[in-house]
């Protein structure tokens, strides 16, 4: 299936299987493709490859962390929806100002199904940023 | 006729002397032979007025004369030497020189030390006094040395006991900030399963509801196809029917979110428990254990710390069960990780571990491929309160107590390190000698 405003891609990277799964169940009846890996570079091909209009990117990852991925996605995927998903009670350290910006939505574990489906519809509902324009702050 | 003074308590240099007699020109010259020895004499002109006075407070040296009227020198020094006070007291029988030599022995019978014979010497008389004098000072020093020896070990065991609770309060506290060191990281490794746990559960509810509505289907389809002219109403009601693989989809994923399920609760589970057993602060029971077992929980517990950029290496040989305090060694190996681990900082690195037997030891590595630790700081790591760490991320307790808990334990524990090339921490632990009582499990397994 061909990745369109109807029918987008949603990519996930977690380094721990059972969190894939889960979402997979969880998204399984979505209006959107969702591809789930464990490996951040598979997800970083994906966005690229599949111009995936979401990504979301668990914080604590062997290689590389959530946020360090979405700063890439920022640079080389601008219209990408960033959502980093993270198990830390206290984010205060890894946060800093100019790093914030990488995020655009923050998803805590352990997180609320239905809240979660809602909170992905809306953002996929907002109006993509044509090609070319970088997103305000930049 | 007592003396009002006498029944005052004696000025502590002075000693007291009691003279008996029921003469009074008899008490005068006991009085002025002994006067010039400058002691405190207490005078009683009779058996029942010595054993009144003897009782009330302490003679150095009794004089009794033999012959008095009612009780004789014989009954007062019976009824003395059966009383506890005045049970050693020495006593001096006075007596005249016509007395029988049946009545002396009789005198030493019941307790006499000495005998004088009337008229006497009035040096020999401060002779024979002075000597007991000497002997009563010297008991009395013997006493308070005795006493004072008893003061010292009741404040050297106050003293011990008050050494062991702030050991005990040393260690507790540094396991306590070891823990919160590592409250972050449990808290996102139960967060991770919880996450994944609630997701299956609300989503398999719905596979639930969709399963129970194919076996609606299942259950009504033969009716519904024979009625087949008033079908349509009802069919617009029931669910959608499923495909075969459909269905079997939903079951396999029903049991796999479930399967998911369990490993996450399990996960939680571990490390509930391991935590219980760290915290808990009354272990005073050596166990006899595996003491591979306690690094495997002491890893588990700092899983978060270790997981994302540090590889594991275990290289253990096959090792006899170790007596120790399970709970005080995790916290050292817990310690131990948590340094490598931040020695490792966030760059990727390995940490081995390492088990072997040396003799009648058991030697414990924990080696890690930081940036090492200087010649300088080598030396202090085991110091109190040594710490390089910045402030907030380390109290300098964490190697002091792992000192204490491996010399507690008659073991040792050593870190070598080359600057650039790591640092090594070797516990070592004694086997107790193989008695039937040490290779037998006195106590439940670590879990």
């Amino acid at each position: 299936m061909s990745p369109t405003a109807e029918h987008p891609v949603v990519v996930c990277v977690d380094d721990e299987p059972e969190i894939l799964r889960s979402l997979e169940r969880l998204f399984r009846k979505e209006p959107y493709e969702f591809l789930a890996t464990g490996k951040p570079e598979e997800a970083m091909t994906w966005i690229l490859q599949k111009k995936a209009r979401l990504v979301i990117a668990d914080q604590r990852m062997p290689g590389m962390s959530g946020l360090e991925l979405l700063e890439m996605v920022r640079a080389c995927s601008p219209s990408t929806i960033r959502v980093l998903l993270s198990g830390q009670s206290d984010l205060s350290g890894i946060l800093s100002r100019s790093r914030i910006e990488a995020i655009e939505q923050m998803l805590r574990k352990p997180w609320d199904g239905e809240a979660l489906k809602g909170m992905i519809r809306t953002l996929l509902a907002r109006p993509e940023r044509p090609a070319g324009v970088p997103p305000p702050g930049e | 006729m007592i003396d009002p003074k006498s029944l005052l308590p004696a000025t502590s240099s002075k000693a007291n002397i009691l003279i008996v007699d029921d003469q009074a020109d008899g008490l005068e010259s006991l009085e002025s032979v002994l006067r010039e020895l400058g002691e405190t004499i207490v005078r009683a002109s009779s058996g029942q007025e010595a054993l009144a006075l003897a009782l009330g407070r302490d003679f150095a040296v009794i004089l009794l004369d033999v012959r008095m009227p009612e009780m004789d020198g014989f009954e007062t020094a019976r009824y003395l030497r059966s009383r506890p006070k005045t049970r050693h007291t020495p006593i001096i029988f006075v007596t005249g020189v016509d007395e029988s030599a049946l009545n002396i022995e009789r005198g030493y019978q019941v307790g006499a030390v000495d005998c004088l014979f009337k008229p006497y010497v009035p040096e020999v008389l401060r002779s024979k006094v002075r000597f007991f004098l000497d002997l009563h000072r010297k008991s009395e020093a013997l006493e308070e040395a005795k006493r004072s020896l008893e003061r010292e070990m009741v404040e050297r065991k106050r003293a011990e006991v008050e050494r062991n609770r702030a050991q005990a309060e040393l260690l507790q506290g540094q396991k306590l900030q070891a823990i919160g060191q590592l409250a972050a990281g449990i808290a996102h490794e139960i967060n991770n399963p919880t996450g994944y746990i609630l997701s299956n559960l609300s989503t398999v509810q719905g596979y639930l509801q969709e399963l129970v509505g194919q076996l609606e289907v299942a259950v009504e389809e033969p009716s519904a196809s024979a009625a087949s002219g008033k079908g349509t109403a009802v069919a617009a009601a029931r669910p959608r029917k499923m495909e075969r693989n459909e269905i079997r989809f939903l079951a396999e994923d029903f049991k796999s979110a479930l399967v998911d399920c369990q490993t996450g609760a399990e996960r939680i589970r571990n490390i509930v428990r391991g935590l219980r057993e760290f915290v808990h602060p009354d272990e005073t029971l050596r166990r006899v254990v595996d003491i591979r077992r306690l690094l495997e929980n002491a890893v588990e517990l700092c899983s978060n710390e270790l997981r994302y950029h540090v590889t594991l290496h275990w290289d253990f040989d096959d090792l006899p069960r170790v007596s120790c305090l399970p709970v005080q060694i995790e916290q050292i190996f817990v310690n131990l990780l948590v340094n490598a681990a931040q020695a490792l900082g966030t760059s990727k690195g390995d940490i081995f571990l390492s088990g072997r037997r040396e003799d009648r030891e058991i030697v414990v590595s924990i080696r890690d491929t930081g940036p090492g630790i200087s010649q300088e700081n080598l030396s202090k790591v085991f110091l109190p309160f040594f710490t390089t760490k910045p402030v907030g991320k380390g109290t300098g307790l964490g190697l002091h107590v792992a000192y204490k808990i491996v010399q507690a334990h008659g073991g040792r524990i050593e870190a070598r390190s080359e600057e650039g090339k790591g640092a090594e921490f070797l516990v070592t632990l004694p086997l107790l000698p193989t008695t039937p009582a040490a290779t037998v499990d006195c106590g439940k397994e670590i879990a």
